[in-house]
């Protein structure tokens, strides 16, 4: 079972796909190991909440509505930081209400740079780790830089603080679609679907080992079930589906998580020796396997990330002195 | 946004009239509230469509209708004395469901000028929402009386307020143009300005929400410590397709979108600003691209919006867009926040400061009769 925390704009929409009525959201609940139950909770500052349909009402929450008046934060954690200090009564409420049974582990979405989920995830992480006792692993979403320094800069100084509580962390870079060409409303779409793909094919257990205590990027694809070469999976996998700059930052092994018809795919060893060759790490594989599928689905995690914000660097203001207040100061005062 | 507009004096008043005019044939009625505060029946009765029971005459034992004939300390003492009377009115109100309040007035009179920064020093310490300051700059042939007033005026505006978008009356005055066309087109530029900037996040039906929405704490988060505002609009003609074109058309990619949008936002930031200053000195800014849905470039609004980060001092630079289903122009709003070189304000202040020397210290001639009265003998 799966149970989601979504915090601002980036993380509801996440949880929304979750709760997809549609064919396509109906088969995958279906077949995947992961993604049968789902529980979920979406907390904004923002009134566009209003229009996820798909999650529950009772799932979801408007916090801040005498402070943001359901206009979000606009880019203000020091105000996302406040909403949520004031109002966390009530979003926890909602996390309690729909994880009455005890989960196995609690994600945390969010996508950092904005102010609601940069300045409240902290907070209420802070505060499941208290009222639940359970493993809380983050999915944190960075800004495309094309979002503007704002965005950056927010993402830089606020970074550390977001994850400090999490017992582990996805990462994905927004950025990496915008090089890719995309604008960056359309990659926020892609990227929800990569998540939600990835937290529905994997199981519990496996991702609790993988990404626990350490940052790690992730990718998903789907590849027909033909005949494939492993090593061929992971060198589309590394160019074209994995969410994270991972060029010239360093990290500890490469784990391959393959779903689907196993019969079809082949030469796990020369992929091993490939990875060890190019990137000098390791790779493990995880097979599950299922015989009537004509799909491979594929999960990549490398974890043991390290500089995440680096490329963040805030550009300097400025300054500009005004001369405007010392004639200012010459005028006599009106009363 | 919801906003109350509070318009004072004769030109505040008139700027109100045109707000709740255009708000009401606008397609999201009711963003703007409107009020009117005057010392003279007359300015009251000259306006249009504000309702009768949302003008607020003032100062009637004192001047008894009749205005206070460009004399702002007197403005700002009737204000002051009926402030109770004024916040009262503006509690009847639906002010739990604002995000702001605007307080309009042109700075070279008497009544608005005076009153102006009374009214928002009072409106912060009563209520949480910000409060923004619209001001009118007399023409510089306005004379000296006028521009003395202006400064004084604009000293206790701008740390009684959240933020002051300053308007220049002769930024916009056209040769051969009569007095009341000139303020009336002026007026009106500076509604549709601030119309676009506050109707943008309002959501309409589901089919018109924009993609990259300006929701109203992001307007509030560019004006935030903003001093000094101005706002450059532009606008370009596009060609709307008919039903049968657009049926029949080859379907091609269209290049020139995004450029449009860049070269307007260009355009508005750089020669069409309400207050012309130097925009590269500016601290924050704001893009609203409006216009028809199909010509909103995603690529043309972030390409802007980049653009103005790379120019201005600061780096808080906001954008998004605003989808206008039947308009046939693509515009650009951008909202400069925290200028700090504006020359026009700094001549104005060199200009009132030479007058106020001009004038001397004004004799106290009270006292000294008082004293005067003193030393004769009692009766």
């Amino acid at each position: 079972m799966l149970s989601l925390v979504g915090v601002g704009g980036a993380g509801c929409k996440i949880v929304e796909l979750f709760f997809r009525k549609d064919l396509v959201g109906s088969i995958i609940s279906k077949i995947s190991p992961g993604g049968r139950y789902v529980r979920g909770v979406a907390i904004d500052t923002s009134e566009s909440i209003k229009e996820l349909k798909n999650i529950p009402a009772e799932n979801m929450v408007l916090i801040g509505s005498s402070r943001a008046k359901g206009h979000g934060t606009g880019g203000s954690v020091e105000l996302g930081r406040k909403i949520m200090k004031e109002e966390l009564e009530l979003a926890m409420s909602a996390v309690r209400k729909a994880n009455i049974e005890k989960p196995e582990m609690i994600f945390l979405i969010v996508g950092i740079g904005g102010g609601t989920g940069t300045g409240g995830a902290p907070i209420i992480a802070e505060r499941i780790k208290i009222t639940h006792n359970v493993p809380l692993l983050g999915v944190v979403i960075l800004p495309a830089r094309s979002e503007g320094a704002l965005y950056t800069k927010n993402t830089f100084e606020n970074f550390d603080k977001v994850i400090e509580l999490l017992d582990g962390v996805m990462v994905l870079d927004n950025n990496m679609l915008a090089n890719r060409g995309e604008d960056f409303i359309a990659s926020y779409r892609i990227l929800d679907k990569v998540v939600f793909n990835f937290l529905s094919m994997i199981n519990a257990g496996d991702i609790l080992r993988l990404v626990g205590n350490n940052i790690s990027a992730i990718g998903f694809m789907r590849v027909k079930a033909e005949h494939v070469a492993i090593k061929d999976i992971l060198d589309r996998a590394i160019r074209n589906h994995l969410y994270f700059d991972i060029e010239g930052k360093e990290f500890e092994k490469f784990n391959l998580i393959i779903y689907g018809n196993l019969g079809e795919v082949y030469g796990q060893s020369f992929a091993k020796n490939w990875i060890k060759e190019k990137y000098g790490v390791e790779v493990d594989y995880i097979f599950m396997d299922d015989k009537g599928s004509k799909y491979l689905n594929i999960g990549l995690i490398i974890t043991g990330l390290k500089d995440i914000t680096k490329g963040f660097e805030i550009k300097e203001d400025k300054k500009t002195m005004s001369d405007l207040d010392d004639l200012l100061g010459d005028i006599k005062p009106l009363f | 946004m919801k906003v109350l507009v509070i318009g004072l004096g004769q030109a505040g008043g008139k700027i109100a009239d045109m707000f709740l005019a255009d708000d009401r044939k606008s397609n999201v009625p009711h963003t703007f509230e409107t009020l009117v505060i005057n010392t003279a029946v007359s300015d009251l009765m000259g306006l249009q469509y504000i309702p009768q029971e949302d003008r607020v005459l003032i100062g009637e034992t004192a001047v008894k209708g009749h205005g206070v004939g460009a004399d702002n300390r007197k403005g700002a003492e009737i204000a002051e004395d009926e402030v109770e009377v004024i916040l009262n009115r503006i509690s009847k109100t639906n002010v739990s469901s604002l995000d702001a309040f605007f307080v309009v007035a042109a700075l070279g009179g008497g009544t608005g000028s005076g009153a102006i920064s009374v009214i928002t020093k009072h409106l912060k310490r009563v209520y949480d929402e910000p409060v923004y300051a619209i001001a009118i700059l007399p023409a510089e042939n306005e004379g000296d009386i006028y521009t003395l007033n202006t400064a004084r005026s604009l000293k206790a505006l701008l740390p009684s307020c959240d933020a002051t978008i300053i308007v220049d009356n002769g930024a916009f005055l056209r040769s051969g143009e009569s007095v009341k066309e000139a303020y009336d087109r002026i007026n009106a530029e500076v509604v549709k300005r601030i119309g676009i900037l506050c109707r943008s996040g309002e959501i309409r039906s589901r089919k018109q929400v924009g993609e990259m929405v300006v929701d109203a704490s992001e307007v509030i988060n560019t004006f935030r410590g903003g001093n000094i505002c101005s706002i450059g609009y532009a606008s370009e003609a596009v060609k709307r397709e008919g039903f049968f074109t657009r049926l029949f058309k080859r379907r091609q990619y269209e290049i020139g979108k995004a450029s449009r949008i860049l070269s307007v936002s260009k355009r508005a930031v750089k020669g069409r600003l309400l207050l012309p200053c130097d925009y590269k000195s500016a601290n924050k800014a704001l893009i609203i691209v409006a216009g028809p849905p199909d010509q909103l470039d995603r690529k043309g609004i972030e390409k802007a919006r980049e653009w103005l980060e790379g120019t201005i001092s600061g780096t808080e630079v906001r954008g998004g867009d605003y989808p206008l289903g039947a308009s046939g122009y693509v515009g650009c709003v951008v909202l400069l926040a925290g200028v700090t070189n504006a020359p026009r304000v700094k001549h104005m202040l060199e200009r009132a400061r030479s007058v106020q020397e001009k004038v001397g210290v004004e004799p106290e001639k009270e006292r000294d009769l008082d004293s005067i009265l003193g030393e004769i003998d009692n009766l």
